[in-house]
């Protein structure tokens, strides 16, 4: 008579092992990562921000110094004008501002950024 | 033990805290269902690691059309049948691929050749095809039911029920011939 195999027997039992305090160790990983992928998030979305910032400063620097004026003098680029007159409480209102976004908000605006390609 | 409720309440209020709890109920039966269905420890641990970060990134998005646990299964589920799938895509043919998940199985560091029975039920489970080897996993190691293995699986529970009973029989039969 052929013998049978009964899984009640088997169990749940497994022959695989992990190396000693695997899990502590993975988890530490992973959070770490989780940090540091938040950080990231964090200055892409301030760099985005200056970009930003920039880009609207060189827009309000053609509409205010005309082409057809004649150049006398060597100026600075205007969006060098525009950094170097930053108020740096705005710099920190910004930084704040960022801070205070949860981490949906900042993976929207990466994602919004990696589709622009005015800013990449 | 902490429910899925709370995990998600302190995720909502204290994400970091939040993301700590919920890798601490949900990290050791992941990882053996990865493990189960990749069989190398490394490549176990590579996929866990990419797993919890996807949770961590897509949680805020988790719409709750199911429980926490069956998302995150299917997650693993489906970045298990990436990696296999992987190698498909390298010209191996499916029955390559288990060739080579029976390789790993008998050449591993951290598998215990001492218990032969448990490493022979391992051999038999690799020898179903792919869709009966997670529906058995899913459904005798993990012991979830047929409805929740449809969500993670996309498959009907009439076909799971189908696919179970088949694995098993497959599975008696190699136990007893070899």
């Amino acid at each position: 008579m052929e013998k049978e195999f009964d899984f009640k027997n088997m169990g749940k039992q497994m022959p695989y092992r992990t190396p000693d305090d695997f899990f502590g160790k993975m988890q530490k990983q992973v959070l770490e990562r989780t940090r540091a992928g938040r950080l990231d998030r964090r200055h892409r979305v301030r760099r985005i921000a200056w970009a930003a910032l920039a880009a609207a400063a060189v827009m309000l620097g053609v509409v205010f110094f005309p082409t057809s004026r004649p150049v006398t003098e060597e100026l600075p680029s205007h969006s060098l004008v525009v950094s170097a007159d930053l108020d740096h409480s705005y710099s920190e209102a910004m930084d704040h501002y960022i801070e205070s976004m949860s981490d949906e908000e900042l993976a929207e605006w990466v994602e919004l950024s990696e589709n622009d390609i005015f800013i990449n | 033990m902490i429910n899925e409720d709370k995990i998600r309440e302190v995720c909502a209020s204290h994400p970091e805290r939040g993301f700590k709890l919920l890798m601490d109920h949900f990290q050791q039966p992941i990882y053996w269902h990865i493990r189960r269905l990749v069989v190398s420890h490394e490549d176990a641990e590579d996929i866990l690691q990419e797993v919890f970060i996807r949770i961590f990134r897509h949680l805020p998005q988790f719409r709750e059309e199911s429980s926490l646990g069956t998302w995150i299964y299917r997650i693993a589920t489906n970045e298990c049948l990436r990696f296999l799938n992987m190698r498909k895509e390298q010209a191996v043919s499916a029955e390559e691929v288990q060739e080579e998940l029976m390789n790993k199985l008998m050449a591993s560091d951290y598998v215990d050749y001492e218990n032969e029975m448990a490493v022979k039920f391992q051999q038999a489970i690799l020898m179903l095809p792919e869709k009966q080897r997670i529906v058995f996993n899913l459904r005798y190691y993990d012991e979830l039911e047929y409805e929740e293995i449809s969500r993670i699986t996309d498959t009907k529970v009439d076909t799971l029920k189908v696919n179970y009973h088949y694995a098993k029989e497959k599975i008696k039969e190699y136990m007893v011939n070899n």
